[in-house]
Formats: structure tokens, C-alpha cells, sequence
């Protein structure tokens, strides 16, 4: 109980303490925003890091987040953690990131996949271990055929672990809609993934 | 692909670290805020501009009814010309003229 009520009373003044540097802030100092970019950069690059591999486009995500937050950071409201509006801002700035790559490659690129991940795609049944970058690098390539929301909810749902309610807040959309995309999504993936299967099959 | 095997590489996924920011992000971000143009002083202008939509709907009204009054006063003025005239020569031809 004490230590609840003691952990509670610290997530309470990290709050107020950042109401009051944002008020800062928006009073004119410009240069307490740095401290803004320190605090929140790690949780925006971990968000953003689901949907760009590549360190360099990701790092330049990251900037055009905070350079987002920073243009509308009058809309900020504090009715919900700042962490959870730069999140959404985040996720925004990787859908439209995603929309442009998607009119930029439509082709398979084994070439950015590594053999441990194609050959696991190749075993028949779920047996194997497949370690993280290997099955990011996977699903980057599956991924790419599908649409932008629908990797966005896939993303969202399955590798975030986020909630229905939260996706829908994040999307736009309602709760329904959410669960119908995630499930038509999830079928449009499992078969990209048998397409990759089948190209490189035939490849060999 | 089986489900089973979906979940798998899911799993797998979620394990993968992302990577930290590069040292001194912070001030590559700032030096991006800073080089963006400061934001303007709101002059009268662009108070005119926000609400031109207004004020030029405003002004179509004001014109309308200037119109439409002017078009009813003078079409009332001339039957009250027209009535004038005629009961000003009724009145001579009768007896009682002046």
C-alpha cells in the first residue's frame, strides 16, 4: 500500500512536472523542448522502429514526429499523457511514411532477407526457432503487400500488443471495423507469406 | 502457413529491440525547430483574411436588401405619384375643386 502510494505521488510529480515545462514552453522557451525530445525519444523511436528497419529513414521519422509535436503542440490539451500524444503522432507520421513506400517498392526483395528466415518459411508446420531480426525482416517483406492500414493494424495489434479500443482511437474507426480489418489483414499476410514461400521455391 | 506458425513469427517479432537513438538527437530535433521561419505577429490583415468568407457574404446581403429596398420604395413611390395625379384631377373636375 505504501509503496504504491509512494510510486503513485512520483508518476503524479513527473506529470505536474511535465505540464509545467510544456507551459514553459509554450510561453516562449523554445529550448526546454529539448528536454521534451530527451525524455519521449526512446518510446518514438520504438513505435516508429515497427514499420523502418533502415537507421537512417528512421531517425529521420523520429525528427518529423517532434517537429510535428512541437507545430501543434497548442492542440496538446493534457487530458491524456503527453507519452500517448506523441505516440499517436508517431504512429500518423509512420502510416504516411508507409504510404509512400508503398508507392515506391511493390517488388520482392530477398536480397533484405536473411536465409535463416526464408528456410524457416520453408519447413513445413511450426517447428524451428526463428530469432527476432529474422522474423522482423520476414514480416517487413510479407508486409509489403499489403495495404498501409492493414499493416498498420497488424503492427498495432499483433507486434505492439495493443487493444482493440486503442487501435480504433489511433485509426479513426470504430472497434468493428478494427477487428473485420485485423482479420481480413491478417488472411492478406498469411498469404503474402505463402507467395514469398512460393517465389523462392521456385527460385531454387 | 498455419496459424500456429503465424503466431510463431509474431512472437519472434515482438522480441526484436529497436534501436536507441543516436546521441545528440535532441539537438539535431532543436536545430530543425529553430531553422523553421518563427511564427508571424497576427496583423489586421490576416484578421480580414480569416474572416473573409464572412465579411464578403456580409457585404452580398447588405447589397441585396440596398437593392431589393430600392426597387419596392420606388415601385411604391410611383403608384403614390400615379394615386397623387389622379385624385389631384378628379378633384378639379368635381365642384369642389379649388
Amino acid at each position: 500500500m505504501g509503496d504504491s502510494a509512494e510510486r503513485f505521488g512520483h508518476i503524479t510529480d513527473a506529470v505536474s512536472d511535465e505540464t509545467q515545462l510544456l507551459e514553459r514552453i509554450r510561453n516562449g522557451a523554445t529550448d526546454e523542448f529539448a528536454e521534451i525530445v530527451r525524455r519521449h525519444q526512446t518510446r518514438v523511436f520504438a513505435v516508429l522502429a515497427r514499420y523502418e528497419r533502415d537507421a537512417q529513414r528512421l531517425e529521420d521519422l523520429a525528427q518529423e514526429t517532434f517537429v510535428k509535436a512541437w507545430r501543434a503542440l497548442e492542440q496538446f490539451d493534457g487530458r491524456a499523457p503527453f507519452e500517448h500524444w506523441i505516440s499517436r503522432i508517431a504512429v500518423r507520421t509512420a502510416i504516411d511514411h508507409l504510404r509512400k513506400r508503398q508507392r515506391v517498392r511493390n517488388e520482392i526483395g530477398f536480397d533484405e532477407v536473411g536465409e535463416d528466415a526464408l528456410d524457416w518459411l520453408q519447413t513445413d508446420g511450426d517447428e524451428g526457432e526463428l530469432d527476432a531480426r529474422a522474423a522482423r525482416e520476414l514480416l517487413d517483406l510479407a508486409m509489403r503487400e499489403l495495404a498501409p492500414a492493414d499493416q498498420l493494424v497488424i503492427t498495432l495489434q499483433e507486434i505492439e500488443g495493443r487493444s482493440v479500443k486503442e487501435i480504433a482511437g489511433l485509426m479513426g474507426i470504430s472497434g468493428v471495423a478494427v477487428r473485420v480489418r485485423a482479420l481480413r489483414a491478417r488472411a492478406k499476410l498469411k498469404s503474402a507469406l505463402e507467395n514469398i514461400k512460393n517465389a523462392k521455391h521456385e527460385q531454387q | 502457413m498455419n496459424n500456429n506458425k503465424l503466431e510463431k513469427l509474431f512472437a519472434a517479432a515482438r522480441k526484436d529491440n529497436p534501436p536507441l537513438p543516436a546521441e545528440g538527437f535532441d539537438f539535431v530535433v532543436m536545430q530543425a525547430i529553430k531553422s523553421e521561419s518563427p511564427p508571424r505577429a497576427v496583423t489586421v490583415f490576416d484578421q480580414l483574411n480569416a474572416f473573409f468568407p464572412c465579411l464578403a457574404w456580409a457585404a452580398v446581403t447588405t447589397i441585396a436588401l440596398c437593392i431589393a429596398g430600392d426597387w419596392i420604395s420606388t415601385g411604391v413611390q410611383t403608384s403614390l405619384t400615379d394615386g397623387a395625379t389622379q385624385l389631384s384631377q378628379q378633384w378639379l373636375l368635381t365642384g369642389n375643386g379649388f
